[in-house]
C-alpha cells in the first residue's frame, strides 16, 4: 500500500469517524448540552463536503480550473476559521459544564477567560505584522499565531479538567472528560505539526500527516465511544471546610458585589423618614426615664 | 487507572509546551496554519487567489475542462 493510498484511507475513515461521533451526539440525546460540539463535527463535514464538491466535481459545475481553485480557496479558509472559533466556543462550552456547581469560580474563570481572549487576539494581530508584508501573509500569521493561544487555552482546560475532576463531581467515564480529553489530542497534534513543517523539509511532512490524520481519527472514535455508553451521574460533591475549591469559590462570589454604605456624620433630620424620626425620639425618651429612674434610686439610697 | 490517565495528559501537555517552544523559534521564519479540523484529503490552499493559477487544480483532477 502507497503512502497516498494509507492517506486516503485514513482521510476516508476520518470523515466517517466524524459522522459517528455526530450521530452518538445525537442518539445520546446530548444535544443540548453539547450543540458546539455537535456544531463543530457539523461544521468540518459541511466544508469538506463542499471542497471536494469544488475540486472533483467541477465539470458538473461548468468551473475551470482556475474558478473552481479560488472557491476551494475561500471555502478552506472560511471553513478554517469557522472551525477555529467554534473549537474556543467548544472550550468555553466545556468549562462551563464543568464549573456548573460552583458558581463563584465559574464566573471568576470566564471573567479570566475573556481577558486571555482578547490579549491574545491583540498580540496576535502586532506579531503577525512585519514590513512590507502581503495581506495574505498577514492573515495566515494572525490564523497561526490564534491557532497556537488556542491550542494553549485548550490543553490549560485540559489540565485543569483532569486534576480537578473530583472536587467537580466528575470521573474519567464523564463526557466532559471525554471531549476535553479528545480536542487536548488535537491541539497537541496541531502543536507538533506546527512545529514538525517548521523543523523538517515537506516530504517528511507527508510521514506527519498520517499520524496526525490517525491522532484525530482516535480523537472521534473517543468521542463516538464516550457518547454511545451511558454516562455515570455527576457525584454530589463534599468538601472538606478547608478546601482551597470552597474558599476560592466563596471569594468568588462575593467578587463584583455592591456594596453597602454607612453614614459616618453631620447626618441632617430631613433626610430621615418620619417613622425613623419617631423611633429616635421615643428612644432618647427611654433614655431620659431610664437615666432618671437611675438618679432617684440612688438618692433613695 | 487514575494515575495511568493523569500521566496522559501530563504528556500531552508537556509535548505540546515543546512543541509551542519549536514553533515560535522559527515562527518569524516561516508561518504554517494547518489544522487537524481540516481534512488532510484535501489540500491545504496556499497560491494566492487573484485568478492568475489554478495552484495544481487542474492536474490534482484529470487534466479536463482547464482553460486558461
Amino acid at each position: 500500500m502507497t503512502f497516498l493510498e494509507v492517506n486516503d484511507v485514513l482521510g476516508n475513515l476520518e470523515l466517517a469517524l466524524c459522522l459517528g461521533a455526530l450521530c452518538a451526539i445525537l442518539w445520546s440525546r446530548s444535544l443540548k448540552q453539547y450543540g458546539y460540539l455537535a456544531a463543530l463535527l457539523s461544521g468540518k463535514l459541511l466544508f469538506v463536503a463542499a471542497q471536494w464538491v469544488v475540486l472533483n466535481r467541477r465539470e458538473y459545475l461548468q468551473l475551470n480550473a482556475r474558478i473552481a481553485y479560488q472557491y476551494d480557496f475561500y471555502i478552506y479558509w472560511t471553513g478554517f476559521a469557522v472551525t477555529s472559533i467554534l473549537m474556543l466556543v467548544v472550550i468555553c462550552s466545556m468549562y462551563r459544564l464543568a464549573m456548573a456547581p460552583l458558581k463563584g469560580l465559574h464566573t471568576l474563570g470566564m471573567l479570566v477567560f475573556k481577558w486571555v481572549a482578547a490579549i491574545s487576539v491583540l498580540v496576535a494581530l502586532g506579531s503577525a505584522f512585519a514590513p512590507h508584508i502581503t495581506t495574505v501573509s498577514y492573515i495566515v500569521a494572525f490564523v497561526a499565531q490564534m491557532q497556537r493561544t488556542q491550542s494553549i487555552l485548550i490543553l490549560c482546560l485540559l489540565l485543569f479538567v483532569c486534576f480537578a475532576i473530583r472536587p467537580m463531581g466528575l470521573s474519567y467515564r464523564s463526557r466532559i472528560f471525554g471531549v476535553s480529553l479528545g480536542l487536548g489530542v488535537i491541539a497537541t497534534t496541531d502543536m507538533v505539526q506546527s512545529a514538525w513543517v517548521h523543523s523538517v523539509n515537506s516530504d517528511m511532512y507527508g510521514i506527519f500527516s498520517i499520524i496526525g490524520t490517525g491522532a484525530v481519527c482516535l480523537t472521534f472514535a473517543t468521542w463516538a465511544v464516550y457518547f454511545a455508553l451511558p454516562e455515570p451521574k455527576r457525584r454530589l460533591i463534599t468538601l472538606p471546610t478547608t478546601s482551597p475549591f470552597l474558599r476560592w469559590n466563596q471569594i468568588s462570589e462575593i467578587l463584583g458585589d455592591s456594596p453597602g454604605h454607612v453614614a459616618i456624620g453631620g447626618l441632617p433630620p430631613e433626610m430621615l423618614a418620619p417613622a425613623e424620626i419617631e423611633v429616635m425620639r421615643r428612644a432618647s425618651m427611654k433614655m431620659k426615664l431610664s437615666l432618671a429612674g437611675q438618679e432617684q434610686s440612688a438618692d433613695a439610697a | 487507572m487514575k494515575h495511568l490517565v493523569r500521566a496522559f495528559v501530563v504528556v500531552l501537555a508537556l509535548t505540546g509546551a515543546v512543541a509551542s517552544t519549536q514553533t515560535s523559534a522559527s515562527a518569524s521564519a516561516r508561518s504554517i496554519a494547518s489544522s487537524s479540523m481540516q481534512s488532510n484529503l484535501m489540500p491545504i490552499p496556499t497560491c494566492p487567489p487573484d485568478g492568475s493559477t489554478d495552484c495544481g487544480v487542474c492536474k490534482a483532477t484529470g487534466g479536463k475542462n482547464c482553460a486558461q
